[in-house]
């Protein structure tokens, strides 16, 4: 039976990075052989979401790349899965479970699909994100003491 | 780490910390240790051991700092520690080399636990720390965002 090299993609913003992130990396890398990750710079999420990143891009990108299950990292400069296919030629495309049942994911699907590349959706962790991060802070610095 | 192992890695480097909120200066402290050495061991400050100097804990969870860190592609090895004494440290690791941040190299504290390193032949590598990012900036920068 021939074995292929299974490539995988996901892409994010990786802002403050916390063990929410590396979890859907280390999920992601478990479904696959080769791992890209494509992080979103400052001018896409400025543009997508109407914010700047707290962490900047080029720092950003540093950490994603310092993680061990990451085989490659690029930049994600825009929304266009279809062009990241073009280049990156992935299997599987990792995506948060947030997603599953939403327009542009359902679309996403009928595109790759005849492609021969499957849509995966992970589960997020609970309890962590970056804006939950930011309300624990802005609640005053710290965890409470255990008694 | 057995004796056959040893011989393989010739500089064993240590290097400690809390690595709360992961940031780009703990990845370089980390990436200028391994420069330095074969085989770097990195001891994450326990939640107990942070609380008894700070008197508050750190924003991230012991487990999930010791999970990033323990994940980081430069990182060799991680245990959790529940002591700053660096001899008692140097007992348990074995390292011959130890990475410090350079604002400790003119404190009589640290000169003196260099010269009882030394006696041991282990050598104090002083590092630099990355300008403009620290957790209190980044504690900073975020409750600037919320406001």
């Amino acid at each position: 039976m021939e074995s292929k090299l299974i490539i995988g993609y996901t892409t994010g913003v990786f802002d403050m990075f916390h063990i929410g992130h590396l979890n859907i990396l280390q999920r992601a890398k478990e479904q696959c052989d080769y791992l890209i990750v494509g992080v979103s710079t400052d001018e896409l999420v400025e543009h997508d979401k109407h914010k700047t990143p707290i962490i900047p891009f080029k720092d950003r990108i540093e950490i994603v790349k310092s993680i061990k299950c990451v085989d490659k990292v690029v930049p994600q400069y825009n929304k266009n899965k279809l062009e990241a296919w073009q280049k990156y030629k992935f299997d599987k495309m990792f995506v948060g479970g947030d997603w599953k049942g939403t327009v542009t994911w359902l679309q996403f699907e009928k595109e790759f699909a005849p492609l021969g590349v499957e849509i995966v959706y992970l589960p997020h962790t609970d309890g962590i994100s970056s804006s939950i991060l930011r309300d624990r802070l802005s609640d005053g610095g710290g965890r409470e003491k255990k008694i | 780490m057995g004796g056959g192992e040893r011989k393989k890695y010739r500089k064993i480097g240590y290097t400690q910390g809390v690595f709360d909120m992961f940031h780009i200066g703990h990845l370089n402290i980390l990436r200028r240790a391994k420069e330095q050495c074969d085989y770097l061991i990195v001891g994450v400050n326990s939640d107990k051991l942070v609380m008894s100097y700070k008197n508050k804990l750190p924003v991230v969870s012991e487990e999930k700092r010791v999970e990033i860190i323990k994940n980081i592609n430069v990182v060799d090895n991680v245990f959790l520690v529940s002591t700053l004494d660096k001899v008692e440290l140097h007992h348990i690791f074995h390292f011959n080399t130890i990475f410090i941040g350079s604002d400790w190299k003119n404190s009589d504290r640290w000169q003196q636990t260099k010269r009882e390193l030394e006696k041991m032949s282990v050598s104090t590598v002083f590092l630099p720390h990355t300008d403009g990012i620290s957790s209190t900036i980044l504690k900073r920068k975020i409750n600037e965002k919320s406001n």
